[in-house]
Parts: C-alpha cells; structure tokens; sequence
C-alpha cells in the first residue's frame, strides 16, 4: 500500500516538474537525479537519514518513507511482500544505522573471464576492512565457480586400499587418472577452498580477464533480515542503487547465505 | 656521571624520535574540517572539468582553445594512466580508455554541432583512507550529450545520458628541498562512464 502510495507520489512530482518552463526532458532529468540514490555511500546516508528522498510538500520525510524509497519498486515480489513494510518500520522503531565501517556485509562482483574461447562469469566476494596497518581497503574474500563445473564430486566406496604402499600406491595412479573422483579419496571432512582455485586460475593465465558485469551488495548484519542492494540503471525517479531482494533470517541462516551464496569459508 | 648522562641522553634521544612518528603520523591524517574543505575543492575541481569538457565538445570555439582544454582537463588527473571505464546500455561492451584519449574523442567528434550538459555533483559522504596513505571519495555526475550532424548527413540528432563516477584522489605531497611544510592535494582518478538505459 504504501509502496503504491510511493509510487503516486513520484509519478505526480515528476509530472509537476515536467509542467515548468524549462524542457520537458531536463526537467524530468533533474528530477530523476535528485531521486536517484547515485552511490552506495548516498544508500547509507538515505538509510540513516543524514539525506533524504525529496518529497513533493518539502517536508522531511520518516524514516519509514525513506527506507521504503531505498527499495526497487519494479520488483512485485519485494513490494508485494509485507516484509517490506516490516523491514522499514522496524528500522523506524530501531533506527538502525549502516555504514561503511560496519562488519558482516559483503560486496560480490561479477567478474567475466574468458576461458577455452567461452565466456564465464564468476561472482567474486569482496569484504571492507580496517587494514592492521593504515586507512581501509577492499579484499577478496570467495570466488563462486559454480559456471566452472568446478564442484567436487565425492564416492564413499572409492579409497585408496590398506597396504597400498606397499604396491607403490597403485590406487593413487588409479585415482590421478580418472580426474573427476580425485575428491573421493580425500577426508570426508574436506572442503575445497574455491578462493584458492581462482586465484591459480587468475595467476596461471587460464582464464583471461574481461570485464566486471554486475556488482551486489549483501547485508546481513542487522539482526534478523539479509538484503541485497543493486544498481538499477533506469530513466525512471526510482533508480540507481537500492534494495533488489529482503529477507526475515536466522543467524544459522545467515552463516548458509555466507558459506552457499557467498562462498566464506 | 657518565653513565647516567648517557641514559638522559638515550631518553632523549628516543623521547625526541617518538615526538616526530607522533608528528608525522598526526600529519598522515586529515582532520574532519580538512576534508570538508577538500569536498568544496572537489566540486570546484569537478566544476573544472566540466567547463574544459564543454570547450572540448563545443564546435563553434577556437580549436587552439579545445586543445588547451585537453591539457587542462588531463592536468586534473593523478596521472597520465588514469583511465575512463566507458559502458554501452545496449550490450555489455566495455571500453577502458587513458583520459587523454578520451577527451581527444571527444574533440575529433563527427558532429556538427556539440552540446555537453554537466548535472548537479553528488559527492561520496565523507573520505576514507587507503592503505597507501591517501584518501579516496567519489564524485558522481550526469552528463547529457547533444550531437547534430550536418546537413549532408541530415542534421541528425544524436542525444545520450551517462552516470559519471569520478574517483577523488588526496595524496600528501612531501615538502619541496628547504621547504617546512608538507601539504595535501586533490587529483581526479579513475572514471566509470555508464549509459543511463531509457527504459
């Protein structure tokens, strides 16, 4: 309801500033600017209300408008779900804050490379820190190489036989050969650390770089909710960077997202 | 005695040492009033660029003044390298050009007539301090392109919308031979171009 309401509201500001003398076009431009939340660094400042959305009335708006105006509005699942309205009126009775020092968020790029002559695009997972030395920088955290087919498959009658040294590790030649159930004869512990494949992927020179495609943002350290935010690239007032997917979350949930989505070990 | 005016003087020594890490590390950062002094320059610089971007483009102004404009333009960089990521809406061709190769583009454009428009400058709340030593902001701006072909082409009208993110540079410049104080600049870095998309 209110997202409708949001909705009016920015067709009937645009449509008043559209009437003004100037060019239809440069005054609907201006206004989509004002709108447009332009950096991630503006989403903070809208989310904890040091900037805010501008409305018609030149009131200030809540905190409730103006997270719901952080939210993509083309998205019927996000503003047909109540979560939404959720989400913004417990940021209003909390007055949570987000920042850029914060822990527990998460950037992912969307890195292509080419390799073998095909295209493949691999999120990467970024993290800001506070370096032990100076200032703050962004670090590789985890690749995604799910469009590689680089899972490991595991086989629990496959192992390499007792006194098989004895032989000069036969079955170890067995199992270098066949490749694809290498993983079988590891610990059942054992999980592959993905961020190192990549990085001999990337230092190797067997995929070349392209291109970053798309970049998201994940939020999962305020308690009980997960978000994405993603630049929505639009001739329209509601643009730029905002709030793609929400989500009520537990912390084991949360630990998933990290380990499945993001790929931290 | 000589052993305790050794002591004082080893004191001294490493009292005086500490004072100066103090001081230069005190000097590696930028107080809160300094950096919203740099944010006023910042627009101003982005200002600049925006004017030397418009003669460049203009077509009606001298060519010997577009071409200064260039110099000018490139002058506001950290360096040479810096680059302009440039991003089509159509597809997902992504071009990196040296900022001089850019505004010569731009200067050599196939128009009759140009028209560049810069939009309001968002600025990056605050700066934050690389590992480096130098602080880093960005600067986002729109740019509403106008170009005209002639009339043997058919005065075709050729308009586009871009997002400019500029990344601000401050870098400390150590104090010259003789000279007493180091001081801070701000430079332009990187740029990413993005076409706003019109649906």
């Amino acid at each position: 309801m209110i997202l409708r309401y949001l909705c009016l509201f920015l067709t009937a500001t645009s449509s008043l500033l559209c009437s003004a003398q100037e060019d239809p076009f440069d005054a609907f431009l201006k206004g989509k600017i004002k709108f447009e939340v332009k950096q991630l660094g503006q989403f903070f400042e809208r989310f904890n209300m040091t900037d805010t959305v501008p409305l018609i009335s030149g009131k200030t708006p809540s905190k409730y408008t103006n997270v719901l105006s952080l939210c993509d509005m083309r998205n019927k699942h996000l503003t047909n779900d109540s979560a939404v309205l959720n989400f913004a009126a417990e940021m209003q009775r909390t007055g949570q804050k987000l920042g850029y020092h914060d822990s527990n968020w998460f950037a992912t790029a969307n890195a292509v490379f080419s390799i073998n002559g095909s295209k493949k695009e691999i999120p990467v997972t970024l993290k800001y820190i506070k370096n032990k030395g100076l200032g703050y920088s962004w670090i590789i955290i985890g690749a995604n190489l799910d469009a590689l087919g680089t899972e490991l498959k595991k086989s629990n009658t496959k192992s390499i036989t007792p006194m098989n040294n004895e032989i000069n590790f036969i079955d170890l030649s067995k199992a270098l050969e066949r490749k694809k159930e290498i993983a079988s004869y590891t610990d059942d512990e054992f999980n592959p650390d993905y961020l190192s494949v990549f990085l001999y992927l990337v230092e190797s020179g067997n995929m070349s770089f392209l291109h970053i495609n798309k970049v998201v943002y994940h939020f999962l350290n305020l308690p009980g909710w997960i978000f994405t935010v993603e630049n929505f690239n639009r001739m329209d007032y509601n643009s730029g960077w905002l709030i793609a997917g929400l989500a009520r979350s537990t912390d084991d949930a949360k630990k998933n997202y990290k380990k499945n989505i993001l790929k931290i070990h | 005695m000589k052993n305790i005016l050794f002591t004082v003087f080893v004191s001294f020594v490493c009292h005086t040492s500490l004072l100066a890490q103090n001081t230069e590390e005190h000097e590696a950062i930028l107080t809160e009033a300094q950096k919203k002094d740099f944010r006023d320059q910042a627009q101003h610089v982005i200002g600049a660029l925006a004017d030397y971007v418009e003669i460049i483009g203009n077509k009606d102004a001298q060519m010997g003044s577009r071409k200064k404009s260039v110099d000018l333009a490139v002058k506001l960089f950290m360096t040479d390298s810096n680059v302009i990521e440039v991003s089509n809406a159509q597809n997902s061709d992504i071009k990196r050009i040296p900022v001089r190769t850019y505004f010569m583009k731009i200067l050599w454009l196939p128009y009759e007539k140009v028209t560049i428009t810069w939009y309001d400058v968002y600025l990056s709340p605050t700066f934050d301090l690389g590992k480096d030593g130098r602080y880093y902001g960005t600067a986002t701006v729109h740019q509403k392109f106008v170009g005209v072909s002639s009339k043997e082409y058919g005065n075709g009208k050729y308009v586009d919308i871009t997002e400019k993110k500029i990344q601000i540079i401050i870098e400390k410049i150590p104090a010259a031979p003789g000279g007493i104080e180091s001081s801070w600049r701000l430079f332009l870095g990187d740029i990413n171009v993005q076409e706003t998309k019109q649906k």
